[in-house]
């Protein structure tokens, strides 16, 4: 009975690891509503639109961005549980980026993944 | 603007939401632009710094709390198939702890939402204060003997809590009894639908609202009408009614899928935005029938398909159409309606049609009744058999929305 390689089995693992599995802990990946956003920005935007994801100082505190490659923050990424987590991984140099999953006059949804070294 | 709610987990099927939420979160996020806020919330150890975060995002303050009695490195997670159905949680335990951790909150203004781990004590000058189902701060608690105080109460009441306290009285008896219980001076009565009917020191009843909107979001559309309500009476002084029709608007465009927080300039009307008149009690709401159609394959369910057939059975009586469906409903544990072709709107589960379904879906379309189309898959097949007259939806609780919407529209000779 033939089945897959080892080789070959070892990478489906490896797509299929959960985010956050121990040794990984900064490979997220989540699909969440933007909150504050900005209806300017999305007008340029479509599905697929690829957004830069940012920290901005808030006074005293770091927050979360999704920027438009004109540089028009979207957005802000907020009020999901392990936004904390993405903004420590971010902070000691992991790096992440933001697809358009879908979008409305005021509303957009967006994927963020790490971007891989 | 002190806001004393919850902040929860939430995962929705349709429509599809997943977050840290919660009435209280919800409704700070909402007003944030608007109103410098306080949160007073509790939440898990392990999405505290989650919370932390978002607050000081959008310059909330937050005064969190731990809650005795329950696992104190958990968040409360509320867990919907879809919003038209009640959350399925045991909430013995909560009301059991909600009730013992007793917290005093004081302030100017202040608005108390749903909190199943505590139980405030409120002293201010003005309160905005909605039960909820299983509430632990209870409305007797800022009558007479209460150990709340406010100067100037709001109540507010979703309109199927209200309709429990009706037995029979008319509406209006029932509603200065609730006042009356709770010392308010207004008691606002949210509908199903996202409109409010407003009665004020015992003299005067007013319905305003709802928007109709294109989407359908509905879960947590309450805590924003709340929170924008409060804002406008509470903070800025504006009459009853107005903060009522503003509070409407900022539901509808929530509802719509506008994302939090609402803007600082004035809310503007969403595309769609005709009012749709809904009177509290069911009595005065005039009769309309709607045909589902769709669901099974020639009377063979697939697991898939009873359950969304019922989902949406249920989603249309929920919002009180007469149902019609030539599925054997008694696996539905219902009477069977006899058919007809009297019904003013058409729901198809497109994901589960068979011929049948289709040709009476074409025949409505044909003669004028809106058809709406629902297909998760997003396939437009349907769609294109069925044309024109129809609308298509692929999420499940805006598709019965604009199903109800259109046959009400339909009887009332105002719509397709």
């Amino acid at each position: 009975m033939s089945g897959p390689s080892p080789e070959a089995r070892k990478r489906a693992l490896a797509a299929r690891r959960q985010p956050g599995a121990p040794g990984n802990e900064c490979d997220l990946s989540f699909t969440v509503d933007l909150a504050g956003v900005r209806p300017d920005a999305l007008r340029t935007l479509a599905v697929g639109s690829t957004l830069k994801v940012e920290t901005r100082t808030h006074g005293p505190h770091a927050t979360l961005t999704c920027v438009s490659d004109a540089g028009e923050v979207v957005g802000s990424l907020a009020a999901f549980p392990g936004i904390a987590k993405l903004l420590a991984c971010i902070q000691v140099g992991h790096r992440y980026r933001a697809s358009v999953v879908d979008v409305a006059p005021t509303r957009c949804v967006v994927t963020v993944v790490q971007i891989k070294p | 603007m002190i806001i004393v709610g919850g902040t929860y987990l939430e995962e929705c099927g349709s429509p599809r939401l997943a977050g840290l939420l919660g009435p209280g979160l919800r409704a700070a996020m909402a007003i944030s632009n608007v109103s410098s806020v306080e949160l007073h919330t509790f939440t898990g150890d392990t999405e505290l710094a989650d919370l932390e975060l978002t607050c000081s995002t959008f310059n909330i303050k937050l005064h969190h709390r731990l809650a005795r009695g329950l696992d104190s490195s958990q968040t409360i997670a509320f867990e919907y198939i879809n919003a038209l159905r009640p959350c399925e949680i045991s909430k013995g335990v909560l009301r059991k702890a909600g009730r013992r951790n007793k917290f005093k909150v004081s302030g100017k203004e202040v608005l108390v939402l749903g909190l199943a781990e505590g139980t405030p004590i409120i002293t201010a000058d003005t309160v905005v204060f909605e039960p909820e189902e299983e509430e632990t701060l209870q409305l007797s608690e800022f009558g007479i003997a209460g150990r709340s105080k406010a100067k100037r109460l709001a109540v507010i009441m979703s309109a199927k809590k209200f309709r429990q306290r009706l037995r029979r009285r008319p509406l209006r008896d029932a509603a200065y009894r609730i006042m009356s219980e709770a010392n308010a001076r207004v008691l606002v009565v949210r509908s199903e639908f996202g409109g409010a009917t407003v009665f004020e020191d015992q003299r005067t009843e007013q319905l305003v609202g709802p928007y109709v909107t294109p989407n359908w979001r509905k879960l947590g559309a309450g805590n924003v009408f709340a929170a924008v309500f409060a804002h406008e009476w509470a903070e800025k002084g504006t009459r009853v009614t107005d903060a009522a029709r503003q509070a409407c608007l900022a539901a509808a465009l929530y509802n719509d899928g506008a994302s939090l927080p609402l803007p600082a300039a004035p809310l503007l009307l969403p595309d769609e935005a005709p009012y749709l008149r809904v009177p509290i009690d069911r009595e005065d709401l005039p009769t309309f029938r709607v045909r589902l159609e769709g669901g099974h394959f020639g009377g063979h369910f697939s697991y898939a398909s009873r359950r969304l057939l019922r989902d949406a059975y249920e989603g249309l009586g929920e919002l009180f159409a007469d149902v019609e469906t030539p599925v054997p409903v008694s696996d539905l544990n219902r009477r069977p309606k006899r058919l007809t072709d009297q019904y003013q709107a058409l729901l198809l589960l497109a994901d589960f049609a068979d011929r049948e379904a289709l040709a009476e879906a074409q025949w409505a379309a044909s003669v004028g009744k809106p058809v709406i189309v629902y297909s998760e898959a997003g396939d437009t097949t349907s769609e294109r058999i069925v044309s024109p007259g129809r609308e298509f939806s692929n999420d499940l609780v805006t598709a019965i929305y604009r199903t109800v919407v259109a046959a009400r529209r339909h009887a009332a000779g105002t719509g397709p």
